[in-house]
């Protein structure tokens, strides 16, 4: 792409935020009622932290990686590729992040305890619980709401928020693991800062 | 006295019913003397709606009221998403595929006929009017694959475009080196740079000239609209900013078509009734731009 300085942000959205919205309403009217699943989930995860011990913390990556493989599939892969062509690539983001996310879970943590996690982790899992009262906020119907384990945002926040409290893990690896989440949360404000433009 | 006025009323009512049923002024493919209506649709953004069926038949309505309005030209790529088979399925289920002026792009670096394949596919047309090469990309590959095309009759016009005058100096170059039917850039009431080199080379060349971004994707009347229009709009015809910027861009002589876009069925036939009535001369320009420039 050659004079890649004169493009802006702008020139890369490609939909209306009428179309965005609504995608997003397509995509939870298409797995109603499941998202009282994703919530209960979202609920489990510093219950699991909470407990300290290393096997709870790996139920907690396992279901953080079961999210980002159902995001990546059910919202990017299946859905938001039709009006995004960077889509499938950002799936193919979150299908790597769901394989490290099960990668960790399963590496042997020899001769490590499980410090207490501390509230950094707190309170991203509540922002990831609370996320989907940004749609009434924003005056939105509920059917726009964004929940863990369907969208993009929260299930970011919520591994943000596992990956802070799984502290038998060793930091270097958290942080790694962090990239894919970070990413994507840029991109989700990137998106969100365009369509409300 | 008062009978004559009633006359005369009685024949300005009947000019403007005749004007509002006129077909769209219509301008001159140099390259073959076709005449195309000077107001055409663009599909960017507007028309990428997905697979969401609500939408993609409201998109067909918006193309019906396009087409009941004597419009024409529909301008897609392959980088506007679901578009073209948006596009697709609206010709078909109105019936429309012999009456667009089919134009759409060749948007990689890599295998164009592959891309093109699927762009047929996606407009079920057999044919393309126009195939150009979207934003330079690859120019000097995929412009040869569009001229053999050309020669061989699978499609009836070339071109390049660009969009908010980027990689102006190579997109002249192109123009004057090589054999074009269409060029497609941005032009409106803030973007005038045209005005100086493309617009007058085009015109030079024979070549027509298809022009994106006419409300700068909206921008431009979000920023007119907080003003009051000049006095002397209704003079051209112009009771809103739309209008009055939709008849600077088309009043240009070598504007062929402008293809804003949009997925209102009341701004399409607004757009469609600008090439109705009056187009302001080049006096008249300066004057619109001098206007717009001062406030």
């Amino acid at each position: 792409m050659t004079e890649w300085w004169t493009y802006g942000l702008t020139d890369f959205l490609m939909f209306s935020p009428q179309v965005y919205w609504r995608l997003v309403a397509r995509h939870n009217m298409a797995w109603w009622p499941a998202q009282a699943l994703a919530l209960a989930a979202t609920l489990a995860l510093p219950a699991l932290l909470r407990t300290g011990a290393s096997a709870a913390q790996r139920g907690a990556l396992l279901l953080a990686a079961l999210a980002w493989a159902w995001v990546g599939w059910a919202f990017h892969w299946r859905l938001y590729s039709e009006i995004f062509l960077a889509a499938p690539w950002v799936a193919l983001a979150c299908a790597l992040q769901a394989l490290l996310l099960a990668t960790a879970a399963c590496v042997p943590l020899a001769g490590r305890g499980a410090p207490a996690p501390g509230p950094l982790g707190g309170i991203l899992l509540a922002a990831a619980l609370l996320y989907p009262l940004l749609a009434p906020l924003a005056s939105r119907p509920w059917s726009e709401a964004e929940v863990f384990g369907f969208m993009p945002e929260p299930t970011a926040l919520a591994t943000l928020g596992v990956l802070a409290g799984s502290r038998a893990w060793p930091a270097w690896g958290r942080w790694l693991l962090a990239a894919i989440p970070v990413a994507s949360l840029l991109l989700g404000a990137a998106t969100r800062w365009l369509v409300a433009r | 006295m008062k009978r004559r006025t009633l006359l005369q009323w009685a024949a300005l009512a009947a000019a403007d019913h005749a004007a509002a049923q006129a077909s769209p002024a219509t301008r001159a493919v140099p390259s073959s003397g076709e005449r195309l209506p000077c107001v055409g649709l663009g599909t960017w953004i507007t028309f990428n709606v997905g697979r969401d069926p609500p939408a993609r038949a409201h998109c067909a309505q918006v193309m019906r009221a396009f087409f009941e309005a004597g419009g024409r030209v529909i301008d897609s790529s392959p980088m506007y998403g679901s578009a073209q088979g948006v596009v697709g399925e609206g010709l078909r289920s109105l019936g429309a595929r012999q009456r667009v002026f089919s134009a759409d792009k060749v948007w990689t670096g890599g295998d164009g006929a592959a891309q093109l394949e699927a762009t047929h596919t996606e407009w079920q047309l057999p044919r393309f009017d126009l195939l150009q090469v979207h934003n330079l990309l690859a120019w000097d590959k995929q412009l040869p694959l569009l001229q053999k095309m050309k020669d061989e009759g699978r499609v009836r016009y070339v071109g390049i475009t660009t969009s908010e005058g980027r990689r102006a100096r190579e997109f002249e170059q192109v123009m004057r080196n090589q054999r074009l039917d269409f060029v497609q850039f941005t032009y409106n009431l803030l973007d005038r740079e045209a005005e100086r080199r493309l617009l007058p080379i085009a015109a030079e060349r024979g070549i027509a000239v298809l022009v994106n971004r006419p409300f700068r994707q909206g921008d431009l009347l979000r920023h007119l609209q907080r003003r009051p229009l000049p006095p002397w709009a209704g003079e051209i015809g112009c009771a809103s900013w739309a209008q009055f910027a939709l008849k600077f861009v088309i009043g240009h002589p070598a504007v062929t078509c402008a293809i804003p876009a949009t997925r209102r069925i009341d701004h399409v036939r607004e757009n469609m009734g600008v090439a109705r009535g009056p187009l302001p001369d080049a006096a008249t320009r300066q004057r619109m731009a001098a206007y717009v420039a001062g406030l």
